[in-house]
C-alpha cells in the first residue's frame, strides 16, 4: 500500500517535471474515476468524456503550480466536480425541468450512451440520473462523492474544501430527497427490498 | 428532539455519518416515535436501492486513445471542445418560459396548501425559551452554537452562507459570524434572526434582502458569514414568529436591535 502510494507520488512528480509518459500514466490511472464522477454529476456519457478531457487539459497546464504538500487526488476530484458543476449551471435551464413534465422520460432515454454501452441492458439504467436530478447542485456533488463514489465524509469535505458538518447537512437532505424520489418513481423496487431485508 | 430534526439525523445515521453522541439521542427518540422508526426503515431500503441501481449505472470506460487525445490537444496548445459542448444545447435552453412559470405556480399553490396543515410545532415555546436563555447566558463572547443542546436539537448545523443550500420548507433562520481564535471550537455572534414562509427564496442569491454589505460589515469577509436554519415545514407564520422572538430575546442580534443599520 505504502509502496503504491510512493509510486503514485513519483509519477505525479515526474509529470510535474514535464514527463509526457508519466502524464499519460496519470490519465490512465485516474481517468476512469474522473469520468465516473463527471458522469454521475452530469448524467450523460458524452458530456462526461468532454469534462474529463477538460480536467486533464487543465491538470496538465497547472501541474507545475501544484503544491505537493496537498492531496493530489482531492485536487483532481475537486477540479472534476467543479467543472461538472460549471457545466450543469450553464445548462441549468435545459436540465431543470421537473421529472413530472411531459416528455422528460424521452429526454432521459435520449441522453443515454449508445447501444454499445455495457450498462444499457440494466432495467435501472439511467435511474441514478433520474433520481439525482431531484437534487440541488450542492446536494448532488455530495451525494455522488459520498454515496456513489464511496469517499468518506472527511475526504468529501477535503475535496470540496468545506467543513464536514456542511457535507453532512447536504448529505442528509440529498438522501431524503433520493428516498422521496424512489418512493415516487420506483415503489416496486422498494417493496422488493423491503421483503428481502431482515426485520431489525 | 423534534421529528424534522430526527429525520435529518436518520438520513445520516443510515450511512454511518452521524457522530456517536448524536446517535444515542436519536435512538432515544426512536423508542417513542413510530413515525421516525418508519422513516428509518424507508431510508434503509432507499440506501439498499441506491447501491443496487448505482451499481447498474456504471459509465462506459474512456476510449483507449483518450490519453493520446488529451496529450495531442495540450501539445498543440489547442483549447478543448468543452466550450462548444456547453453551448450545444443553446436552442433547447430557449424553451418557452411558460413551462417554467406553470411549474412555479404549482409549487406556490402546493406550499400554500401545506402551510394550512398545522403540525410539528414546538410543544412548548415558553419552556424552550426559558431553557435556551439559561443555556446561552449572554452573547458578548459569542455562542458555541453546536454545543447548546436546545439549539442543536432543533437547528441544522450552521453552514457558510456562500455554501448554503436553501431547503424548500418554511422555517426560522439565524445569520451569524464566527469569532473564535484559530484552532479553537467555533463561536458565533448572531447578527440577525428571521422567519420565512419558504426558505427557498434564498436560492440563487444567498444574501438576505440584498443586505450583503451590511452583513459583511459585521463579519469582515464573505467566508465568515454563517447561517443556521430550523425547519418548520407545516408551521403557521405565528408559530415561526414565536420562535423568532425567543431567538431575538436570547441573542439580541445586532440587525434586529438596530433597525435600518
Amino acid at each position: 500500500m505504502e509502496a503504491a502510494r510512493r509510486d503514485r507520488a513519483d509519477l505525479i512528480e515526474k509529470a510535474r517535471n514535464g514527463d509526457a509518459g508519466a502524464f499519460r500514466e496519470c490519465i490512465k490511472l485516474y481517468g476512469s474515476r474522473v469520468n465516473a464522477i463527471a458522469y454521475q454529476m452530469v448524467g450523460n456519457g458524452e458530456d462526461a468524456r468532454d469534462i474529463s478531457q477538460e480536467v486533464f487539459i487543465r491538470l496538465y497546464r497547472s501541474l507545475e503550480r501544484f503544491n505537493s504538500d496537498y492531496s493530489f487526488t482531492s485536487w483532481l476530484y475537486r477540479l472534476t466536480a467543479n467543472l461538472s458543476i460549471d457545466f450543469l449551471r450553464k445548462n441549468a435551464r435545459h436540465r431543470q425541468r421537473s421529472l413530472d413534465e411531459p416528455g422528460n422520460t424521452v429526454d432521459i432515454k435520449d441522453r443515454s450512451p449508445g447501444p454499445d454501452d455495457n450498462a444499457e441492458s440494466s432495467e435501472f439504467y439511467g435511474a441514478i440520473n433520474r433520481l439525482a436530478g431531484e437534487l440541488s447542485i450542492n446536494q448532488r456533488r455530495v451525494f455522488v462523492l459520498r454515496d456513489l463514489q464511496g469517499f468518506p465524509t472527511e475526504e468529501v469535505a477535503g475535496i470540496l474544501k468545506c467543513r464536514s458538518s456542511t457535507v453532512r447537512v447536504h448529505l442528509a437532505r440529498a438522501r431524503r430527497r433520493i428516498k422521496d424520489a424512489l418512493i415516487k418513481h420506483y415503489p416496486d423496487l422498494l417493496e422488493v427490498i423491503s421483503d428481502e431485508m431482515p426485520e431489525s | 428532539m423534534r421529528c424534522p430534526k430526527a429525520k435529518m439525523m436518520l438520513a445520516l445515521y443510515v450511512g454511518g455519518d452521524l457522530p456517536e453522541f448524536k446517535a444515542s439521542r436519536l435512538m432515544a427518540h426512536l423508542q417513542s416515535c413510530d413515525e421516525c422508526a418508519a422513516e428509518l426503515k424507508t431510508l434503509r431500503q432507499s440506501r439498499v436501492a441506491t447501491e443496487k441501481i448505482g451499481g447498474s449505472d456504471i459509465p462506459k470506460a474512456l476510449p483507449a486513445d483518450f490519453a493520446d487525445q488529451v496529450i495531442g490537444i495540450v501539445s498543440a496548445g489547442k483549447s478543448s471542445s468543452l466550450r462548444q459542448v456547453w453551448f450545444r444545447s443553446g436552442f433547447q435552453r430557449m424553451r418557452p418560459v411558460a413551462i417554467l412559470s406553470a411549474v412555479v405556480v404549482i409549487v406556490l399553490i402546493a406550499v400554500g396548501v401545506t402551510q394550512m396543515v398545522k403540525d410539528n410545532k414546538i410543544e412548548s415555546v415558553a419552556r424552550w425559551r426559558m431553557e435556551l436563555i439559561q443555556s446561552v447566558g449572554g452573547n458578548g463572547t459569542g455562542v458555541a452554537w453546536e454545543t447548546i443542546p436546545n439549539l442543536n436539537d432543533v437547528f441544522e448545523t450552521p453552514v457558510r452562507m456562500d455554501q448554503f443550500d436553501p431547503p424548500r420548507e418554511a422555517g426560522v433562520y439565524a445569520v451569524m459570524h464566527r469569532i473564535e481564535a484559530e484552532g479553537e471550537p467555533p463561536r458565533y455572534v448572531i447578527d440577525y434572526c428571521g422567519e420565512s414562509r419558504r426558505l427557498g427564496p434564498f436560492r440563487g442569491h444567498p444574501w438576505i434582502n440584498q443586505s450583503k454589505g451590511r452583513l459583511l460589515s459585521r463579519a469582515g469577509s464573505e467566508e465568515n458569514v454563517y447561517i443556521a436554519v430550523m425547519l418548520m415545514p407545516d408551521s403557521t407564520p405565528k408559530d415561526r414568529r414565536d420562535i423568532e422572538a425567543v431567538l431575538i430575546e436570547a441573542f439580541n442580534p445586532y440587525f434586529n436591535r438596530v433597525k435600518g443599520a
